[in-house]
């Protein structure tokens, strides 16, 4: 334990405090104007790179199909809420939405992994992910 | 490592700091409003590993977030009250524990009450960044 004077320990803390805070959020603004993501590897091959967006395009059709299947009863046909939340620019991951929508919520959302396997489940994450603005 | 690992290691990382913070306010303030001076001297001792450790937690806490929620420093909705209360309680609580390891243990009872009141705006900041963290994890 050192023995600063206050004053002076005030005064250190406040730019080291400042500096740390400068230093993360300078970061996290370099890494998210990053062109591809080291922490979520998604590079795709040049062949992946022309085939994904039609596959995604396709997904995100046939999980408009098994929403308004599923789950529009509660989430509304625009998926802007009623019984259950709205679910427009969610902020989640992939893996958490299947995981939600596989094994739902106690006492709030039923589950659907019995009745939806994992492609209906990502087709439906798909056009989940199309209502982001 | 893809998201779900990030997600679990946030969900975990971030009570280390938040128990962390809280008991240091809880035993400063038994050193604060204490009365032997022996049991002061030990809380005091307590809150002051409790803190830097707290702070220190709060580094890869930070960073869990950060890369779970890909770098987004403020975002929407309930990712934006989270961080609005989460950038005021890191700075907080890393400038408290460098002012604590500066002044060691016997700082003056006026310079430490203005400490003291500082971790409590630091926990209730930490409790409200927690409060909003838990919305988004609850699906709402």
């Amino acid at each position: 334990m050192k023995n600063w004077s206050e004053s002076k320990a005030l005064l250190a803390a406040i730019c080291t405090s400042g500096a740390t805070l400068a230093v993360t959020l300078g970061i996290a603004w370099t890494m998210r104007q990053a062109p591809f993501s080291i922490w979520f590897p998604s590079i795709p091959t040049s062949a992946q790179a022309v085939t994904k967006p039609v596959q995604v395009a396709a997904d995100a059709a046939q999980g408009r199909h098994l929403f308004l299947m599923n789950c529009a009863h509660c989430h509304a046909e625009d998926a802007t809420g009623d019984e259950g939340p709205d679910l427009h620019n969610l902020h989640k991951s992939d893996a958490r939405i299947h995981q939600v929508i596989s094994a739902g919520i106690k006492g709030e959302m039923p589950s659907f992994g019995k009745k939806l396997g994992d492609p209906e489940i990502r087709q439906l994450t798909a056009y989940l992910r199309t209502l982001n603005s | 490592m893809n998201s779900l690992f990030w997600e679990r290691a946030h969900g975990g990382l971030t009570h280390f700091p938040i128990a962390l913070i809280f008991a240091a306010a809880f035993f400063d303030a038994l050193a604060f409003f204490g009365r032997l001076p022996t049991k002061q001297r030990d809380f005091k001792a307590v809150g002051y590993w409790l803190v830097i450790l707290g702070a220190l937690g709060s580094l890869g806490a930070v960073f869990s977030g950060l890369v779970l929620s890909k770098w987004t420093i403020g975002g929407t909705g309930a990712v934006l009250r989270h961080h609005l209360f989460v950038w005021p309680a890191f700075a907080l609580i890393v400038g408290l524990a460098m002012w604590r390891f500066l002044v060691g243990d016997n700082p003056s009872r006026r310079a430490f009450a203005m400490y003291l009141a500082t971790m409590f705006v630091g926990c209730a900041l930490i409790g409200a960044a927690g409060f909003f963290g838990g919305e988004m994890l609850l699906g709402h």
